[in-house]
C-alpha cells in the first residue's frame, strides 16, 4: 500500500493511502505534477504541503474520505430546488457536531480547495438545510451575522421580492 | 441544536464571511426561491451573492402559462414554488392588472368556457408582453410553458420566442386547446418549436377546430422534425404528443417512419401520435429495442400501424429465444368492441411490455397503445396465443354502418347521455352537431360543484360548472409546489386531506349565490365540526340536491348525531356515501348507526315531490358488517318510494321483502296505467330466469300478468360477510333497490 504524506498549514503530517487521495482533484493534480506515482519516485520522501488546510480540518477530511473510499463522483443531483435536500445519515452525523460553527465552514472551504466534489456537495447540503424554512433574521441570529439593514432597507427588499418573484 | 447555536453566539463572529464566494454559491444554489429571498435579508454580502446569475435563475425558474378565459380576459401566470403571479388584461382593455397570489388566495385555475373559436379569440395585447418582459428581464428559466385556449398566429410566436431563449434547461412545452390561426406559417412554427428547445412537447385538443389545412399542419411533425427534436434532448428522454384527433373521421396526414427512425423513437419517454403509422414488423423491432435499452419502466406510446399485427409478424420479427409473448383477444360482439392485449417478456428478465391493439372505428385505423414495465411473471403459458381461441375472433366489419343513433329523438339522446361519464361525453360530443346540441341541453339543466383535496400537499380545488365537459377550476394557493395544470384525471390519494382553509368559504358563498347547483360532490376532504357548520347553509336552498360524499375523512371529533343532523337539514333527493377502506372511521358501528330507520324516514319525508335515493357504498371488502338494523313493517312503504337504495347494514324480513316488491309494483308512478283492483294472488307468475346459465347468480322475476311491469331479483351469499343478500331491479325504471 502506497502512502502519501499530507502536511497541514500547522505543520502536522498525515500519511494517507494513495487510493483515497483520488477523491481530491487538487491533490491528484499535485501527485501527477510531482510524479509521485512513478515507481522511481520515493513518495514518502516528498510530502504534499496544504497551506490552506489546518491539521484538525485535514484530519476530518481524511476521515470522511476513508468512509467514502470508492464512491463515484456525483454531480448535479439536485435539479429541483423545492425538493427536500437529503444528506445520508452517516454524513449527517459527521457534520452535526460542527454545525453552526466555524469547523463546518472550514471543512467546506477545505473541500472546495481540495476539490473533493462529493464532500463539498454534502457539506453544502448540510449548510443549506439549516436555512430552509427560516427567515433572514433567524438565519442571522443562528449564524452570528450582524444586521446591516435598516428596517426601511429590509422592507424595500421584501417589497422588491414580492413582484420579482 | 440549541447547544450548537449557543456555542456560535458566544463567539459572536460572522462565520459566513469566512466562506469564499464560490462556496456560498454552491450552498445557495441548493435553495429554493423563498429561502433565497430570506438569504438576501441576512446581510449585504449575501444579497450580492444572491444577485449572481446562477442564483437569479433559480429565483426566476418556474412555470409560465398564457391563457384566455372569456370572463376574465387574457393572462399570463408564473408559478414558482410558493409563488404565483398573475397578470390579466380584461377583454376590451389594453392595460392589465398584476397580482401576486399568496397562500390561501383563490384564483381562477382553468377554463370557464368552451375552447377558443375563430372570431372570438383575440391577440395578446402589448401590455402582456411588456409585463412578461419586466418579470423576466433580469434572468429567467422556465421549466414549463403552457399555452391554453389562445390564438396562435405568426405574431404570437414571434412575441413569445424571446422568452423561450436563454434558459439552460430544456422546457416542457404544452399547447392545450389552442386555436391555430389559418395564417400561421407552418415552416416558421416548426422552427419556433425546435428553437424553443423543449424536451417535452404536447399538443392536445378535444375539439375539431384545427387549421383549415390540417394535413399540412400535421405534416410538420414528421420523421425529420422528430429526429431534430430528439437530437435537441441529448441528455434527456424526449416526449412528444399530438392528441388532436378526437372527432376526426379520418386522419388527414400519415407518415411511415423509416427503420433508421426506430432507435430515435426508442428514446421517447412518451410518444402519442396517430398520424405516425408504423409497419408491424418495425413495431416489434421497436418493442424489443426498447425492452432491451429501457432504463425507465413507465412509458406511454400510442400510434397507428400500417396493418393489423398478426401471428406471422411475431413469428418473423420477434426472436422467440429471447422473447416470450402472449395474446389475449377480447371480443364483445354486443358492444362492437374487439381488441387484443399482448404481453411480451424478455426471457429470464423482468423486462416486459404490454400493449393493446385496436381498430379505431371512426378513423378505420389499427392503433397500438403500449406501456413498458418490469415485472417477474408467473409461469405463464407464453407463446400460447389465443387464450381465447382464434376461431372465435371475428373479422372487423369494414362495411359502412347506418347512423341509427342520429335518428333517435332528442329526448332519447339526453336520456342516454345522462348515463355517461365525462370522458365518454367528450368523445361523443365530437360525433355530430346534433349530439353537440343535445349536450347543450344537458348543460343548461345540470350544474355541479365539487370540492376536492389532492395529494400535492395542502392544496384545495373547487370545480364548478356543467355536468359534462369542462369544469372551471379555482385553486387555493398553498405552500406546496403546484403543478402547472390541474389534471382532471389526476390520481388523488387521501394523504393530503387537511382542514379547509378559511379563504374557501368566501369563494363558496359567492359560487352558491351565483349558481343553483343540482349536484354537490365532496371528495377526499376532511369533514370536521367546523366544516359541517360552514357547509350546511349551502345545502338548504329551495332546490333538491344530489349529494355525493366520496372518500372523505370524517374527523374523529365529529359527533355522529351532528353529522346526521347535517344531512337531514340539507335539501337532498339523493345521497350517496362511498369510502375506501383506508378512510373508514374508527367507530364504524356508530357511523352506520346514523343511517337507520329514523334517519331514512326523515330523509324520505323531505322529498315529497320527488323519489329519494340513498346509497351507502362503504362495505366493499368488509368481512363483518359492524352494525345492523332490521327494517320494521312500517318502514316498507317508505322504502318503496326510493328509486335507488343500497345499504348492507339494513336487514329485512323475507315476508316484508315480498310486501316491498308488491307495494313498489303497485305504486311506482311510472306505471299509473296498471290496474290495481285485481288481486295479486293469481296474477303473478314466479319463474326462474337464466338458470340454464352456469352463472352463480340466479335471478328471479315476478311479473304482473298482462302488463310489462316486473321485478327481477337476485339472491346470493356475500362471500366476504357470509350474509344473504338480495338485489332488485324493477323493469323499465333502470334503477335498482339493493338491500338485505
Amino acid at each position: 500500500m502506497v502512502l502519501i504524506t499530507l502536511v497541514s498549514s500547522d505543520e502536522q503530517n498525515f500519511p494517507v493511502e494513495r487510493e483515497l487521495l483520488k477523491q481530491s482533484g487538487t491533490i491528484e493534480t499535485l501527485i501527477v505534477n510531482m510524479n509521485l506515482d512513478d515507481e522511481d519516485t520515493d513518495a514518502a520522501a516528498m510530502p504534499i504541503p496544504l497551506p490552506n488546510v489546518k491539521g484538525d480540518v485535514l484530519e476530518k477530511v481524511i476521515q470522511w474520505m476513508e468512509h467514502h473510499k470508492g464512491d463515484p463522483v456525483k454531480e448535479g443531483d439536485n435539479e429541483d430546488n423545492n425538493a427536500e435536500i437529503v444528506v445520508p445519515q452517516w454524513d449527517d452525523d459527521f457534520f452535526k457536531p460542527a454545525m453552526y460553527g466555524s469547523k463546518h465552514l472550514e471543512l467546506t472551504v477545505a473541500a472546495s480547495y481540495l476539490d473533493i466534489k462529493n464532500l463539498l456537495t454534502l457539506s453544502c447540503k448540510a449548510i443549506s438545510n439549516t436555512f430552509k424554512g427560516k427567515t433572514g433574521p433567524q438565519i442571522r441570529e443562528e449564524w452570528g451575522v450582524p444586521n446591516e439593514f435598516t428596517p426601511e432597507e429590509e422592507e424595500a427588499i421584501r417589497k422588491e421580492n414580492e413582484w420579482s418573484e | 441544536m440549541k447547544k450548537q447555536k449557543r456555542k456560535n453566539l458566544e463567539g459572536n463572529t460572522d462565520l459566513f464571511s469566512m466562506l469564499p464566494r464560490d462556496c456560498l454559491i454552491s450552498v445557495f444554489r441548493l435553495l429554493n426561491r423563498k429561502t433565497l429571498n430570506e438569504i438576501e435579508l441576512v446581510s449585504k454580502q449575501m444579497g450580492e451573492i444572491v444577485a449572481n446569475p446562477v442564483l437569479r435563475r433559480i429565483k426566476m425558474r418556474g412555470s409560465l402559462s398564457l391563457f384566455e378565459y372569456s370572463d376574465s380576459g387574457r393572462s399570463f401566470q408564473f408559478v414558482s414554488g410558493e409563488t404565483c403571479l398573475l397578470f390579466t388584461v380584461p377583454h376590451g382593455a389594453e392595460q392589465g392588472r398584476r397580482s401576486s397570489i399568496k397562500e390561501g388566495d383563490i384564483y381562477p385555475f382553468g377554463p370557464f368556457v368552451e375552447p377558443v373559436t375563430p372570431g372570438v379569440a383575440t391577440i395578446f395585447p402589448r401590455s402582456i408582453w411588456t409585463n412578461l418582459s419586466e418579470l423576466t428581464k433580469r434572468h429567467h428559466a422556465f421549466d414549463s410553458v403552457l399555452l391554453d385556449r389562445i390564438l396562435i398566429d405568426n405574431r404570437f410566436i414571434a412575441e413569445l420566442f424571446p422568452f423561450l431563449q436563454g434558459g439552460q434547461r430544456s422546457i416542457q412545452f404544452e399547447f392545450n386547446e389552442v386555436l391555430f390561426d389559418d395564417s400561421l406559417e407552418f415552416p416558421k412554427f416548426s422552427k419556433f418549436l425546435l428553437a424553443a428547445n423543449p424536451r417535452f412537447l404536447w399538443i392536445s385538443r378535444n375539439h375539431q377546430l384545427m387549421p383549415r389545412n390540417t394535413a399540412a399542419f400535421l405534416s410538420i411533425f414528421d420523421e425529420k422534425f422528430l429526429t431534430a427534436f430528439a437530437a435537441n434532448c441529448a441528455n434527456e428522454s424526449p416526449s412528444f404528443g399530438l392528441e388532436i384527433f378526437c372527432g376526426m373521421d379520418r386522419i388527414p396526414f400519415h407518415w411511415t417512419p423509416s427503420r433508421e427512425f426506430l432507435p430515435i423513437l426508442c428514446r421517447f419517454e412518451r410518444f402519442v401520435s396517430a398520424s405516425m403509422k408504423l409497419r408491424p414488423e418495425h413495431f416489434l423491432e421497436l418493442i424489443s429495442m426498447r425492452v432491451e435499452t429501457a432504463d425507465r419502466t413507465t412509458l406511454q406510446w400510442l400510434f397507428s400501424l400500417t396493418a393489423e399485427l398478426k401471428d406471422e409478424h411475431f413469428d418473423s420479427s420477434l426472436d422467440s429465444a429471447n422473447y416470450a409473448h402472449m395474446e389475449m383477444y377480447y371480443d364483445d360482439t354486443e358492444n362492437d368492441d374487439q381488441h387484443s392485449w399482448f404481453h411480451i417478456q424478455q426471457v429470464g428478465t423482468p423486462k416486459a411490455c404490454r400493449f393493446y391493439q385496436f381498430f379505431h372505428a371512426r378513423t378505420r385505423e389499427f392503433m397500438v397503445e403500449i406501456e413498458f414495465f418490469e415485472k417477474e411473471m408467473f409461469e405463464l403459458e407464453f407463446n400460447a396465443r389465443g387464450m381465447v381461441e382464434q376461431e372465435k375472433r371475428r373479422k372487423i366489419q369494414e362495411e359502412t354502418k347506418v347512423d341509427f343513433f342520429s335518428q333517435l329523438p332528442r329526448d332519447c339522446h339526453i336520456s342516454v347521455f345522462r348515463l355517461l361519464n365525462r370522458k365518454t361525453f367528450n368523445e361523443l360530443e365530437c360525433v355530430s352537431k346534433q349530439m353537440g346540441e343535445s349536450f347543450a341541453l344537458i348543460t343548461e339543466t345540470s350544474h355541479a360543484i365539487q370540492f376536492l383535496c389532492d395529494d400535492w400537499g395542502a392544496r384545495y380545488g373547487v370545480r364548478c360548472g356543467e355536468q359534462r365537459g369542462h369544469w372551471s377550476h379555482c385553486a387555493i394557493r398553498s405552500e406546496s409546489q403546484m403543478p402547472l395544470v390541474l389534471s382532471n384525471v389526476a390520481q388523488l390519494t387521501p394523504g393530503g386531506a387537511k382542514p379547509m382553509p378559511a379563504a374557501i368559504w368566501t369563494a363558496l358563498a359567492r359560487l352558491f349565490k351565483q349558481h343553483e347547483f343540482d349536484h354537490v360532490y365532496l371528495e377526499r376532504i376532511r369533514i370536521n365540526a367546523q366544516f359541517l357548520d360552514e357547509f350546511r347553509p349551502f345545502l338548504t336552498g329551495p332546490k333538491h340536491v344530489e349529494l355525493v360524499i366520496s372518500e372523505v375523512f370524517i374527523d374523529e371529533s365529529v359527533n355522529m348525531s351532528k353529522f346526521s343532523e347535517f344531512l337531514l337539514s340539507a335539501n337532498l333527493r339523493y345521497l350517496r356515501i362511498s369510502r375506501g377502506r383506508q378512510a373508514l372511521p374508527s367507530d364504524m358501528a356508530g357511523f352506520l348507526g346514523i343511517f337507520e330507520e329514523t334517519f331514512l324516514t326523515a330523509f324520505a319525508a323531505k322529498c315529497i315531490d320527488e323519489s329519494p335515493s340513498f346509497v351507502l357504498g362503504i362495505f366493499s371488502g368488509m368481512n363483518v358488517i359492524p352494525y345492523h338494523w332490521i327494517a320494521s313493517r312500517d318502514f316498507i312503504p317508505v322504502l318503496s318510494r326510493f328509486v335507488r337504495f343500497s345499504s348492507e347494514s339494513m336487514k329485512i324480513h323475507p315476508e316484508d321483502f315480498l310486501e316491498l316488491i308488491l307495494i313498489r309494483l303497485e305504486t311506482a308512478i311510472d306505471y299509473t296505467l296498471f290496474d290495481t283492483t285485481r288481486s295479486y294472488a293469481n296474477e303473478y307468475d314466479d319463474f326462474e330466469e337464466d338458470e340454464e346459465e352456469e352463472e352463480v347468480e340466479i335471478w328471479k322475476q315476478i311479473q304482473k300478468n298482462g302488463t310489462s311491469r316486473s321485478c327481477k331479483f337476485n339472491r346470493y351469499v356475500d362471500t366476504n360477510t357470509n350474509e344473504l343478500m338480495v338485489e332488485l331491479e324493477f323493469s323499465g325504471e333502470g334503477e335498482s333497490i339493493y338491500f338485505r
